[in-house]
Protein backbone atom coordinates (compact mmCIF):
# COMPACT_ATOMS: atom_id res chain seq x y z
CA UNK A 1 0.00 0.00 0.00
CA UNK A 2 2.56 2.14 0.93
CA UNK A 3 4.55 1.84 -2.32
CA UNK A 4 1.08 2.76 -4.42
CA UNK A 5 1.16 5.71 -2.46
CA UNK A 6 4.45 7.07 -3.75
CA UNK A 7 4.53 5.36 -7.47
CA UNK A 8 0.74 6.25 -8.10
CA UNK A 9 -0.37 4.20 -11.30
CA UNK A 10 2.66 4.86 -13.52
CA UNK A 11 3.40 1.92 -15.55
CA UNK A 12 7.42 1.87 -16.69
CA UNK A 13 7.39 1.81 -20.79
CA UNK A 14 9.51 3.36 -23.68
CA UNK A 15 6.34 3.90 -26.06
CA UNK A 16 5.78 6.93 -27.80
CA UNK A 17 3.83 8.46 -25.24
CA UNK A 18 6.08 7.29 -23.03
CA UNK A 19 8.43 10.10 -24.26
CA UNK A 20 6.35 12.65 -25.14
CA UNK A 21 6.68 15.89 -23.16
CA UNK A 22 4.36 15.84 -20.04
CA UNK A 23 3.56 19.48 -21.13
CA UNK A 24 2.35 17.95 -24.39
CA UNK A 25 0.26 15.49 -22.94
CA UNK A 26 -1.11 17.38 -20.55
CA UNK A 27 -2.58 20.43 -23.10
CA UNK A 28 -3.92 16.86 -25.45
CA UNK A 29 -5.58 15.57 -22.61
CA UNK A 30 -6.88 18.97 -21.49
CA UNK A 31 -8.21 20.00 -24.85
CA UNK A 32 -9.35 16.88 -25.23
CA UNK A 33 -12.17 16.76 -22.33
CA UNK A 34 -13.00 20.26 -23.54
CA UNK A 35 -13.83 18.73 -26.92
CA UNK A 36 -15.89 15.64 -25.67
CA UNK A 37 -18.80 17.44 -24.55
CA UNK A 38 -18.70 19.08 -28.24
CA UNK A 39 -19.41 15.45 -29.74
CA UNK A 40 -23.45 14.99 -30.65
CA UNK A 41 -23.35 12.91 -33.48
CA UNK A 42 -22.42 9.19 -34.52
CA UNK A 43 -19.31 9.75 -36.83
CA UNK A 44 -18.26 12.52 -34.09
CA UNK A 45 -17.68 9.99 -31.08
CA UNK A 46 -16.55 7.39 -33.68
CA UNK A 47 -13.39 10.14 -34.39
CA UNK A 48 -12.62 10.39 -30.65
CA UNK A 49 -13.50 7.16 -30.18
CA UNK A 50 -10.77 6.10 -32.94
CA UNK A 51 -8.18 8.89 -31.52
CA UNK A 52 -8.54 7.28 -28.29
CA UNK A 53 -8.35 3.60 -28.77
CA UNK A 54 -5.22 4.82 -31.10
CA UNK A 55 -3.05 6.25 -28.28
CA UNK A 56 -4.13 3.49 -26.06
CA UNK A 57 -2.65 1.48 -28.49
CA UNK A 58 0.52 3.21 -28.91
CA UNK A 59 1.17 3.68 -25.31
CA UNK A 60 1.21 -0.20 -25.01
CA UNK A 61 -0.11 0.14 -21.13
CA UNK A 62 -1.93 -3.46 -20.45
CA UNK A 63 -5.80 -2.87 -20.68
CA UNK A 64 -6.20 -4.41 -17.74
CA UNK A 65 -4.52 -1.38 -16.00
CA UNK A 66 -7.05 1.17 -17.90
CA UNK A 67 -9.63 -1.07 -16.46
CA UNK A 68 -8.82 -0.88 -12.96
CA UNK A 69 -9.18 2.85 -13.49
CA UNK A 70 -12.56 2.28 -14.39
CA UNK A 71 -13.45 0.15 -11.69
CA UNK A 72 -14.94 2.75 -9.05
CA UNK A 73 -17.04 4.34 -11.51
CA UNK A 74 -18.64 1.06 -13.50
CA UNK A 75 -21.49 1.52 -11.52
CA UNK A 76 -22.04 4.91 -12.35
CA UNK A 77 -21.82 4.56 -16.01
CA UNK A 78 -24.20 1.82 -15.49
CA UNK A 79 -26.73 3.95 -13.51
CA UNK A 80 -26.54 7.03 -16.26
CA UNK A 81 -27.07 4.65 -19.16
CA UNK A 82 -30.31 3.40 -17.45
CA UNK A 83 -31.95 6.73 -16.08
CA UNK A 84 -31.36 8.10 -19.65
CA UNK A 85 -33.08 4.68 -21.18
CA UNK A 86 -35.54 5.43 -19.09
CA UNK A 87 -36.65 9.39 -18.75
CA UNK A 88 -36.04 10.30 -22.40
CA UNK A 89 -39.11 10.23 -24.27
CA UNK A 90 -38.13 11.09 -27.69
CA UNK A 91 -37.94 9.23 -30.66
CA UNK A 92 -39.84 5.92 -31.41
CA UNK A 93 -40.78 2.94 -29.41
CA UNK A 94 -38.46 0.62 -29.76
CA UNK A 95 -39.93 -2.32 -26.71
CA UNK A 96 -41.73 -2.04 -23.90
CA UNK A 97 -40.84 -3.63 -20.56
CA UNK A 98 -43.50 -4.67 -18.40
CA UNK A 99 -45.37 -2.38 -20.10
CA UNK A 100 -42.88 0.46 -19.38
CA UNK A 101 -42.13 2.36 -23.16
CA UNK A 102 -38.18 2.51 -24.05
CA UNK A 103 -37.58 5.26 -26.56
CA UNK A 104 -34.89 5.09 -29.23
CA UNK A 105 -34.39 8.50 -28.34
CA UNK A 106 -33.41 7.14 -24.97
CA UNK A 107 -31.32 4.37 -26.08
CA UNK A 108 -28.88 6.82 -28.24
CA UNK A 109 -28.99 9.40 -25.33
CA UNK A 110 -28.01 6.37 -22.65
CA UNK A 111 -25.47 5.42 -25.41
CA UNK A 112 -23.59 8.79 -26.16
CA UNK A 113 -23.95 9.79 -22.54
CA UNK A 114 -21.84 6.48 -21.48
CA UNK A 115 -19.45 6.96 -23.65
CA UNK A 116 -18.51 10.29 -23.42
CA UNK A 117 -17.72 9.54 -20.07
CA UNK A 118 -15.93 6.52 -20.90
CA UNK A 119 -13.41 8.48 -23.40
CA UNK A 120 -13.21 11.30 -20.61
CA UNK A 121 -11.77 8.74 -18.20
CA UNK A 122 -9.45 6.16 -20.67
CA UNK A 123 -7.82 9.22 -22.27
CA UNK A 124 -7.07 10.93 -18.86
CA UNK A 125 -6.04 7.89 -17.12
CA UNK A 126 -3.16 7.55 -19.99
CA UNK A 127 -1.66 10.79 -18.57
CA UNK A 128 -0.72 9.12 -14.89
CA UNK A 129 -0.51 5.87 -16.46
CA UNK A 130 2.48 6.85 -18.78
CA UNK A 131 4.10 9.49 -16.82
CA UNK A 132 5.57 9.89 -13.82
CA UNK A 133 4.16 12.12 -10.42
CA UNK A 134 7.43 13.81 -10.80
CA UNK A 135 7.25 14.83 -14.37
CA UNK A 136 3.93 15.67 -14.08
CA UNK A 137 4.86 18.02 -11.10
CA UNK A 138 7.81 19.62 -13.41
CA UNK A 139 5.65 20.33 -16.49
CA UNK A 140 2.55 22.01 -14.23
CA UNK A 141 5.61 23.84 -12.81
CA UNK A 142 6.75 24.85 -16.17
CA UNK A 143 3.15 25.49 -17.52
CA UNK A 144 1.69 27.19 -14.74
CA UNK A 145 5.00 29.76 -15.02
CA UNK A 146 2.91 32.76 -16.31
CA UNK A 147 0.90 32.64 -12.99
CA UNK A 148 4.29 33.92 -10.73
CA UNK A 149 3.31 37.20 -12.66
CA UNK A 150 -0.54 37.32 -10.80
CA UNK A 151 1.82 36.43 -7.68
CA UNK A 152 0.85 32.80 -7.59
CA UNK A 153 3.48 30.64 -5.71
CA UNK A 154 4.10 28.15 -8.61
CA UNK A 155 7.52 27.41 -7.09
CA UNK A 156 6.00 27.30 -3.86
CA UNK A 157 3.20 24.53 -4.63
CA UNK A 158 5.16 22.18 -6.73
CA UNK A 159 8.18 21.91 -3.71
CA UNK A 160 4.81 21.41 -1.67
CA UNK A 161 3.37 19.03 -3.47
CA UNK A 162 7.15 17.24 -3.67
CA UNK A 163 6.96 17.55 0.31
CA UNK A 164 3.81 15.97 0.62
CA UNK A 165 4.30 13.04 -1.49
CA UNK A 166 7.40 12.49 0.54
CA UNK A 167 5.67 12.56 3.78
CA UNK A 168 2.70 10.59 2.72
CA UNK A 169 4.31 6.98 3.72
CA UNK A 170 6.28 8.87 6.74
CA UNK A 171 2.73 9.67 7.76
CA UNK A 172 0.94 6.55 7.27
CA UNK A 173 3.07 4.89 9.30
CA UNK A 174 2.52 6.89 12.15
CA UNK A 175 -0.88 6.45 11.67
CA UNK A 176 -0.76 2.69 12.52
CA UNK A 177 1.41 3.11 15.33
CA UNK A 178 -1.13 5.77 16.79
CA UNK A 179 -3.75 3.78 16.48
CA UNK A 180 -2.20 0.73 17.58
CA UNK A 181 -0.58 2.37 20.26
CA UNK A 182 -4.36 3.87 21.72
CA UNK A 183 -5.60 0.56 20.94
CA UNK A 184 -3.52 -0.64 23.13
CA UNK A 185 -4.91 1.73 26.26
CA UNK A 186 -8.31 0.14 25.36
CA UNK A 187 -9.52 2.87 23.06
CA UNK A 188 -12.03 1.18 20.70
CA UNK A 189 -13.81 2.96 17.98
CA UNK A 190 -14.95 -0.25 15.99
CA UNK A 191 -17.95 -1.10 19.12
CA UNK A 192 -20.06 0.40 21.58
CA UNK A 193 -22.75 3.33 20.87
CA UNK A 194 -22.49 6.79 18.86
CA UNK A 195 -21.50 8.52 21.23
CA UNK A 196 -18.66 6.81 22.52
CA UNK A 197 -17.18 5.94 19.11
CA UNK A 198 -17.33 9.78 18.10
CA UNK A 199 -14.88 10.56 21.44
CA UNK A 200 -12.53 7.80 20.59
CA UNK A 201 -11.74 9.54 17.57
CA UNK A 202 -10.15 12.53 19.69
CA UNK A 203 -7.22 10.46 21.09
CA UNK A 204 -6.40 8.68 17.21
CA UNK A 205 -6.58 12.13 15.56
CA UNK A 206 -4.76 14.90 17.85
CA UNK A 207 -1.66 12.76 18.24
CA UNK A 208 -1.33 12.74 14.76
CA UNK A 209 -1.66 16.66 13.77
CA UNK A 210 0.47 17.10 16.51
CA UNK A 211 2.95 15.02 15.33
CA UNK A 212 2.84 16.36 11.80
CA UNK A 213 3.27 19.76 12.73
CA UNK A 214 6.47 18.26 15.10
CA UNK A 215 7.58 16.66 11.73
CA UNK A 216 7.22 20.14 9.31
CA UNK A 217 9.13 22.11 11.90
CA UNK A 218 11.96 19.61 11.40
CA UNK A 219 12.22 19.43 8.07
CA UNK A 220 11.82 23.57 7.54
CA UNK A 221 14.80 23.96 9.80
CA UNK A 222 16.87 21.26 8.03
CA UNK A 223 15.71 23.33 5.04
CA UNK A 224 16.98 26.50 6.19
CA UNK A 225 20.32 25.35 7.91
CA UNK A 226 20.87 23.68 4.18
CA UNK A 227 20.01 27.49 2.44
CA UNK A 228 17.13 26.82 0.63
CA UNK A 229 16.30 30.62 -0.17
CA UNK A 230 13.28 30.43 -2.91
CA UNK A 231 12.41 29.37 -6.07
CA UNK A 232 14.80 32.16 -7.46
CA UNK A 233 17.89 30.37 -9.77
CA UNK A 234 17.06 26.95 -8.16
CA UNK A 235 18.40 24.24 -11.38
CA UNK A 236 16.86 21.05 -12.05
CA UNK A 237 18.54 17.69 -12.64
CA UNK A 238 16.11 17.19 -15.42
CA UNK A 239 15.04 19.70 -17.77
CA UNK A 240 11.97 18.98 -20.19
CA UNK A 241 12.43 19.51 -23.67
CA UNK A 242 9.67 20.25 -26.43
CA UNK A 243 10.54 17.51 -29.66
CA UNK A 244 9.46 16.48 -33.45
CA UNK A 245 6.95 13.60 -31.79
CA UNK A 246 5.38 16.34 -29.71
CA UNK A 247 5.21 19.09 -32.71
CA UNK A 248 3.86 15.52 -34.45
CA UNK A 249 1.16 15.25 -32.04
CA UNK A 250 0.00 18.39 -31.75
CA UNK A 251 -0.52 18.65 -35.73
CA UNK A 252 -2.70 15.50 -35.20
CA UNK A 253 -4.45 16.27 -32.41
CA UNK A 254 -5.50 19.56 -34.20
CA UNK A 255 -6.50 17.56 -37.02
CA UNK A 256 -8.81 15.34 -35.09
CA UNK A 257 -10.64 18.77 -33.44
CA UNK A 258 -10.95 19.86 -36.69
CA UNK A 259 -12.76 17.00 -37.98
CA UNK A 260 -14.88 16.63 -34.89
CA UNK A 261 -16.14 19.92 -35.70
CA UNK A 262 -16.50 19.11 -39.44
CA UNK A 263 -18.96 15.69 -38.33
CA UNK A 264 -21.05 17.53 -35.76
CA UNK A 265 -24.47 17.41 -36.78
CA UNK B 1 11.25 34.99 12.99
CA UNK B 2 12.56 36.54 9.56
CA UNK B 3 10.30 36.42 6.41
CA UNK B 4 11.80 33.65 4.34
CA UNK B 5 11.86 31.32 7.36
CA UNK B 6 7.88 32.37 8.57
CA UNK B 7 6.98 31.47 5.12
CA UNK B 8 8.87 27.95 4.76
CA UNK B 9 7.30 27.31 7.98
CA UNK B 10 3.98 27.96 6.40
CA UNK B 11 4.88 26.14 2.87
CA UNK B 12 5.67 22.53 5.65
CA UNK B 13 2.38 22.90 7.05
CA UNK B 14 0.41 23.51 3.94
CA UNK B 15 2.32 20.19 2.92
CA UNK B 16 2.04 18.20 5.78
CA UNK B 17 -2.34 18.76 5.78
CA UNK B 18 -2.00 18.08 2.11
CA UNK B 19 -0.38 14.62 3.35
CA UNK B 20 -2.66 14.16 6.24
CA UNK B 21 -5.85 14.95 4.36
CA UNK B 22 -4.68 12.07 1.79
CA UNK B 23 -4.13 9.72 4.69
CA UNK B 24 -7.40 10.46 6.32
CA UNK B 25 -9.19 10.09 3.22
CA UNK B 26 -8.56 6.51 3.49
CA UNK B 27 -9.83 5.92 6.77
CA UNK B 28 -13.33 5.01 7.37
CA UNK B 29 -14.97 5.28 11.04
CA UNK B 30 -17.54 2.66 11.23
CA UNK B 31 -20.40 3.97 12.18
CA UNK B 32 -24.00 2.21 12.23
CA UNK B 33 -25.90 2.53 8.60
CA UNK B 34 -23.26 5.06 7.09
CA UNK B 35 -19.44 5.14 7.66
CA UNK B 36 -18.15 8.53 7.95
CA UNK B 37 -15.23 9.06 5.78
CA UNK B 38 -12.01 10.98 6.59
CA UNK B 39 -11.75 13.23 3.46
CA UNK B 40 -14.06 15.78 4.41
CA UNK B 41 -13.09 15.26 7.82
CA UNK B 42 -9.81 16.39 7.24
CA UNK B 43 -11.46 19.19 5.09
CA UNK B 44 -13.09 20.22 8.32
CA UNK B 45 -9.92 20.19 10.47
CA UNK B 46 -7.93 21.79 7.95
CA UNK B 47 -9.94 24.95 7.75
CA UNK B 48 -10.52 25.24 11.50
CA UNK B 49 -6.72 24.50 12.26
CA UNK B 50 -5.14 26.64 9.58
CA UNK B 51 -7.11 29.20 8.66
CA UNK B 52 -8.35 30.67 4.88
CA UNK B 53 -5.58 31.36 2.86
CA UNK B 54 -3.63 28.05 4.35
CA UNK B 55 -6.59 25.93 4.03
CA UNK B 56 -7.10 26.59 0.56
CA UNK B 57 -3.09 25.83 -0.42
CA UNK B 58 -3.21 22.68 1.50
CA UNK B 59 -6.37 21.53 -0.67
CA UNK B 60 -4.91 22.87 -3.92
CA UNK B 61 -1.79 21.00 -3.43
CA UNK B 62 -4.11 18.07 -1.93
CA UNK B 63 -5.41 18.62 -5.29
CA UNK B 64 -2.79 18.72 -7.34
CA UNK B 65 -1.16 15.43 -6.29
CA UNK B 66 -4.52 13.39 -6.57
CA UNK B 67 -3.83 14.95 -9.80
CA UNK B 68 -0.67 13.71 -11.01
CA UNK B 69 -1.62 10.11 -10.19
CA UNK B 70 -0.77 9.84 -6.75
CA UNK B 71 -4.06 7.88 -4.87
CA UNK B 72 -5.10 10.31 -2.51
CA UNK B 73 -8.68 10.51 -3.09
CA UNK B 74 -10.84 8.30 -1.02
CA UNK B 75 -10.69 4.68 -2.09
CA UNK B 76 -7.55 4.68 -2.85
CA UNK B 77 -8.06 6.77 -6.53
CA UNK B 78 -5.82 9.57 -8.11
CA UNK B 79 -5.48 10.88 -11.66
CA UNK B 80 -7.17 14.01 -13.55
CA UNK B 81 -10.07 11.51 -14.65
CA UNK B 82 -11.01 11.26 -11.46
CA UNK B 83 -11.20 15.01 -11.22
CA UNK B 84 -12.82 15.24 -14.78
CA UNK B 85 -15.41 12.45 -13.55
CA UNK B 86 -18.37 12.62 -12.01
CA UNK B 87 -17.39 13.01 -8.28
CA UNK B 88 -14.22 15.66 -9.28
CA UNK B 89 -16.43 18.38 -8.48
CA UNK B 90 -16.55 17.87 -4.13
CA UNK B 91 -12.76 17.69 -4.90
CA UNK B 92 -13.12 21.37 -6.31
CA UNK B 93 -15.09 22.48 -3.62
CA UNK B 94 -13.07 21.33 -0.64
CA UNK B 95 -10.73 24.41 -1.91
CA UNK B 96 -14.04 26.78 -1.58
CA UNK B 97 -15.40 25.29 1.48
CA UNK B 98 -11.92 25.27 3.25
CA UNK B 99 -11.04 29.11 2.09
CA UNK B 100 -14.64 30.04 2.84
CA UNK B 101 -14.83 28.40 6.36
CA UNK B 102 -11.11 30.10 7.08
CA UNK B 103 -12.96 33.42 6.37
CA UNK B 104 -15.75 32.76 9.05
CA UNK B 105 -13.69 31.61 11.06
CA UNK B 106 -11.21 34.58 11.21
CA UNK B 107 -13.91 37.35 11.11
CA UNK B 108 -15.27 35.66 13.81
CA UNK B 109 -13.31 33.69 16.46
CA UNK B 110 -11.97 30.38 16.44
CA UNK B 111 -14.36 28.80 19.02
CA UNK B 112 -16.50 25.57 18.83
CA UNK B 113 -19.90 26.49 18.10
CA UNK B 114 -18.54 29.02 15.47
CA UNK B 115 -16.62 25.98 13.91
CA UNK B 116 -19.43 24.14 14.00
CA UNK B 117 -21.46 27.24 11.75
CA UNK B 118 -18.23 27.04 9.27
CA UNK B 119 -18.68 23.59 8.54
CA UNK B 120 -21.88 23.46 8.18
CA UNK B 121 -21.76 25.97 5.32
CA UNK B 122 -18.57 24.52 4.13
CA UNK B 123 -20.14 20.90 4.13
CA UNK B 124 -23.34 22.96 1.44
CA UNK B 125 -20.25 24.76 -0.43
CA UNK B 126 -19.16 21.29 -1.10
CA UNK B 127 -21.80 19.49 -2.09
CA UNK B 128 -23.29 22.19 -4.56
CA UNK B 129 -19.55 21.85 -6.35
CA UNK B 130 -19.93 18.01 -6.35
CA UNK B 131 -23.79 18.27 -7.57
CA UNK B 132 -23.36 20.79 -10.43
CA UNK B 133 -20.31 18.55 -11.84
CA UNK B 134 -22.63 15.43 -11.19
CA UNK B 135 -24.81 16.91 -12.83
CA UNK B 136 -23.06 18.37 -16.16
CA UNK B 137 -20.94 15.02 -16.63
CA UNK B 138 -23.57 12.88 -16.04
CA UNK B 139 -25.96 14.92 -17.87
CA UNK B 140 -29.12 14.74 -15.04
CA UNK B 141 -32.36 16.71 -13.92
CA UNK B 142 -31.80 18.78 -10.82
CA UNK B 143 -33.68 16.11 -9.02
CA UNK B 144 -31.59 12.81 -9.92
CA UNK B 145 -28.41 14.64 -9.22
CA UNK B 146 -29.83 15.74 -5.50
CA UNK B 147 -31.00 12.51 -4.75
CA UNK B 148 -27.68 10.73 -5.89
CA UNK B 149 -25.07 14.06 -4.91
CA UNK B 150 -26.90 15.94 -2.16
CA UNK B 151 -29.53 14.06 0.22
CA UNK B 152 -27.50 10.67 0.97
CA UNK B 153 -24.71 12.80 2.63
CA UNK B 154 -26.71 15.31 4.58
CA UNK B 155 -27.09 13.33 7.91
CA UNK B 156 -23.29 12.44 8.32
CA UNK B 157 -22.52 15.65 7.27
CA UNK B 158 -23.99 17.21 10.38
CA UNK B 159 -21.89 14.47 12.62
CA UNK B 160 -18.72 14.89 10.50
CA UNK B 161 -18.90 19.03 10.48
CA UNK B 162 -19.43 18.48 14.93
CA UNK B 163 -16.46 16.27 14.69
CA UNK B 164 -14.21 18.54 12.26
CA UNK B 165 -15.08 21.54 14.50
CA UNK B 166 -14.39 20.40 18.19
CA UNK B 167 -11.15 18.30 16.54
CA UNK B 168 -10.01 21.12 14.84
CA UNK B 169 -9.96 23.57 18.05
CA UNK B 170 -8.83 21.16 20.30
CA UNK B 171 -5.63 21.15 17.56
CA UNK B 172 -5.36 24.56 17.12
CA UNK B 173 -5.25 25.31 20.55
CA UNK B 174 -2.67 22.77 21.64
CA UNK B 175 -0.15 23.74 18.56
CA UNK B 176 -0.69 27.19 19.57
CA UNK B 177 0.12 26.23 23.15
CA UNK B 178 3.26 24.74 21.75
CA UNK B 179 4.36 27.37 19.13
CA UNK B 180 4.10 25.48 15.97
CA UNK B 181 1.14 27.14 14.63
CA UNK B 182 2.27 30.10 12.32
CA UNK B 183 -1.22 32.48 12.72
CA UNK B 184 -1.50 35.38 9.95
CA UNK B 185 -2.95 37.78 12.12
CA UNK B 186 -3.23 40.86 9.67
CA UNK B 187 -5.03 42.88 12.04
CA UNK B 188 -2.56 42.73 15.16
CA UNK B 189 0.65 43.35 12.64
CA UNK B 190 -1.19 46.57 11.58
Amino acid sequence: MNNMMIIGQYVPGNSIIHRLDPRTKITVIFFFVVFVFFANSFWSYALLTVFAAVSVIASRVPVRYIAKGLTPIWFLIVFTFLLHLIVTKEGQVAFEIFSWKIYTGGIAQGIAISMRFFLLIVVTSLLTLTTTPIEITDAIEEMLAPLKKVKFPVHELALMMSISLRFIPTLMQETDKISKAQASRGVDFRTGPLKERIKAVVPLLVPLFVSAFKRAEELAMAMEARGYQGGEGRSKLRELRIGKIDVLIYILFICVVAGLFLLRS
Amino acid sequence: MDQQSKKLRIMMNVAIFAAVTGILAQMEIPLPLIPISGQTLAVGITAVVLGSRQGALAMICYTAIGAVGIPIFSGFSGGMHILVGPTGGYIFGFIAAAYIMGVILEKTSFTIPMAFIANIIGMFITLLFGTIQLKIVLDLGWNAALAAGVYPFLIVGFIKAFLASWIGIIIRNRLIQANLLIVESKRKAA
